[in-house]
């Protein structure tokens, strides 16, 4: 199972896996592209008009200037090659740890003054705050805003978005495609005997949670593990409920996921030094797993390094 | 301005049976706060484990169900006894001290100082993770920095209640936005900070406890003992100043003490609104206006209230918990106009 999530090693597996015909068309997974050779050429030449469920965005020419204000999308950008086309980014993106511009934005409240004067051929956002694209359209800069993602396939999609906008769609389609292939493979490593985990996703230390509707859980349920959270969500909390500590207790998860440990500095001690958690079968059997904070809750290219640390942990679970 | 209409009557008789209603009213909540939560638990089986734990026959729960009641309920429902308590009559003294009935225990700046102090340890140290406890410290320390401010730029203890609620109100304003500029630095603090902000009594434990209730305590303690001169005062601070009443002295040492109080309950569960204002208008509604009474009846009754608050707070979605502030917001907006409509009432 990998650890390393690079983007070189990235690259060179999806190119391998390219070579031996194994990467062909990522068309399952929501991108409508043609199979065969072709897929991996440009698909369109500029000017380009790129429509996306946030909008639509014409491009005379590759962006060669992008502002990134989303840590998604940064790392989307550099997974795809387009990181030296990248001059600033917000205060968040801190991922690939190496070469990030210096030039930092508030992705809540950016300095639009600042921004215009860098004259971006591309701005790509997740949050639309005050108007701000708006106001970048009057100044004839091109905004992408790109949600976060509810599903894998939404992931994929914004790959390639960002493939056609900056012109770099074939490597793009390749870590798309590279992703969609890590996630299916993990999910046949389970057995499908093997369905009777119940887990506990931990989103903070107040116990925010994630249910099998969301992104996170929806990896998780594909993976056949039932998540306790599932049974106390309602309409109201989006498939984020904050759980009680009685109802965790009671429902003693065999596994628990902390992705809470880089924010909120959560392992296995503070769990189990919890009141009352000794009694909960995770906590006395050893099975609390750390997450990456960042890696859980950014659906772009290493999508694929979250599923297999999910993966990782339940086979081993199964095994023990 | 008065508080109230209803004439002061002293009668030890009415007293006594008032005092017992409400002993009986919180000892009734902390039942139902034992027993009702996502996992119900019968108060029969609380009480045969109560008694099998003193060795007198009984019948123990099952190991899951004594950590829930004893481990996770028992801390928030003393918790929620000592900060509903403390926050009542906190409140009630403020009322009493500006003689005014909208004034509650956050008039100081009180919320604001707490809020500012719990956005510095969430975003500096991350205390809304590993260490709630460096949280507390910090918003108690934020409050009592912030009512010392309100008290300096009043002019100190020679102002009067006028000014001072004006000087609250400045100290509140710049804090707030000391804690909005400090939020806006780190936008993954944010839902933390948010989070503290609503309230909660989840993350009590006895330790939790045993920090905060000899603040409390004094706070309460001094609270009661000064509801006698909050009576004189009453009658306005120039006829209580010709009765003897040391005014300065009596206001400064009411405020400070109900700053105490009220500082030490924010900082163990965050800003929990309404109860410093309802519980003595609703009291005061039933016994009248003497501050001897409102205060002793206050400390049971929002003792009372906040414990049976948090059970909804905890209830009201299965498996989930709602921030106990929203709750005590909408038990008391209510109430807060049906204290207006018989108010109006009685004026006719």
């Amino acid at each position: 199972m990998r650890t390393n999530s690079t983007w070189k090693v990235v690259a060179s597996l999806a190119c391998a896996l390219m070579a031996l015909g194994a990467v062909t068309t990522v068309d399952a997974a929501g991108a409508p592209r043609p199979s065969g050779g072709s897929e991996y050429a440009p698909r369109l030449t500029f000017p380009m008009t790129i429509t996306t469920p946030a909008g639509t965005i014409h491009l005379r020419a590759p962006a060669r200037r992008i502002v990134s204000l989303s840590p998604t999308a940064t790392e989307i950008l550099y997974a795809i090659g387009a990181g030296p086309q990248v001059i600033a980014v917000d205060d968040d993106s801190n991922y690939p740890t190496k070469g990030l511009p210096t030039t930092r934005f508030n992705a809540f409240a950016p300095n639009v003054e600042r921004l215009v004067k860098l004259r971006p051929g591309l701005v790509v956002v997740s949050y639309n705050p005050s108007g701000l694209e708006a106001k970048l359209a009057a100044a004839g800069i091109p905004v992408m805003e790109q949600d976060a993602a509810t599903n894998l396939k939404g992931t994929l999609m914004q790959i390639t978005w960002l493939g056609d906008a900056t012109g770099h769609y074939a490597r793009s389609v390749t870590v798309a495609a590279y992703d969609r292939r890590v996630v299916a493979h993990d999910i046949s490593l389970v057995p499908k005997r093997h369905r009777s985990l119940s887990i506990y996703f931990e989103l903070d230390p107040q116990l925010y949670s994630l249910t099998s509707t969301t992104y996170a859980g929806q990896l998780l349920k594909a993976l056949g593990v039932t998540n306790v959270a599932d049974k106390v969500s309602t309409s109201l909390d989006g498939g984020y409920p904050k759980l009680s500590a009685e109802y965790l207790i009671a429902s003693s998860p065999q596994m628990i996921f902390l992705a809470d440990t880089r924010c909120c500095h959560q392992t296995y001690k503070t769990v189990a030094a919890r009141p009352g958690y000794s009694v909960i079968s995770a906590v006395q059997h050893h099975w609390v797993i750390g997450l990456n904070d960042d890696i859980a809750s950014r659906w772009g290219p290493r999508v694929s390094v979250l599923m297999d640390d999910l993966t990782a942990a339940v086979l081993r679970y199964y095994r023990s | 301005m008065r508080t109230g209409a209803r004439e002061a009557t002293p009668s030890a008789a009415l007293r006594a049976r008032h005092l017992v209603a409400a002993i009986a009213f919180a000892v009734v909540a902390t039942g139902v706060g034992l027993s009702v939560g996502s996992v119900h638990v019968p108060i029969t089986a609380i009480v045969k484990d109560v008694a099998w734990r003193a060795g007198l026959g009984g019948q123990p729960m099952s190991p899951v169900d004594a950590i829930i009641v004893w481990t996770l309920r028992a801390p928030r429902v003393v918790m929620a006894l000592l900060v509903g308590g403390t926050l009542a009559v906190a409140g009630g003294s403020y009322q009493g001290v500006f003689r005014n009935p909208l004034a509650d225990p956050y008039l100081l700046g009180i919320a604001s100082g707490a809020g500012l102090g719990a956005t510095i340890a969430i975003v500096t140290i991350g205390g809304g993770g590993a260490e709630p406890g460096v949280t507390t410290i910090f918003a108690f320390v934020g409050a009592l920095v912030a009512v010392a401010l309100t008290w300096l730029v009043a002019g100190r203890g020679g102002a009067g209640p006028t000014t001072l609620i004006l000087a609250g109100v400045a100290v509140a304003s710049v804090l707030a936005a000391g804690q909005t500029l400090l939020q806006q630095t780190s936008s993954l603090a944010v839902a933390h900070v948010y989070y503290w902000l609503l309230g909660s009594l989840a993350s009590a434990t006895w330790s939790s406890i045993l920090g905060v209730l000899p603040y409390m305590a004094v706070s309460v303690a001094v609270c009661l003992v000064c509801a006698r001169l909050l009576d004189v005062l009453s009658v306005g601070e120039l006829e209580s100043a010709s009765l003897g009443l040391p005014v300065v002295a009596v206001r400064t040492t009411v405020i400070a003490a109900a700053s105490l109080g009220a500082a030490a309950a924010v900082s163990a569960a965050g800003l929990i609104g309404f109860v410093g204002i309802v519980v003595p208008h609703a009291v005061r509604l039933m016994v009248g206006v003497s501050y001897r009474r409102i205060l002793v009846l206050s400390l049971f009754g929002g003792a009372g209230f906040l414990v049976l608050a948090d059970v909804l707070a905890r209830s009201i979605l299965a498996g989930q918990e709602l921030p106990i502030g929203v709750v005590t917001a909408i038990l008391g907006v209510p109430f807060f106009v049906l204290v207006l409509h018989v108010g109006r009432l009685r004026l006719r």
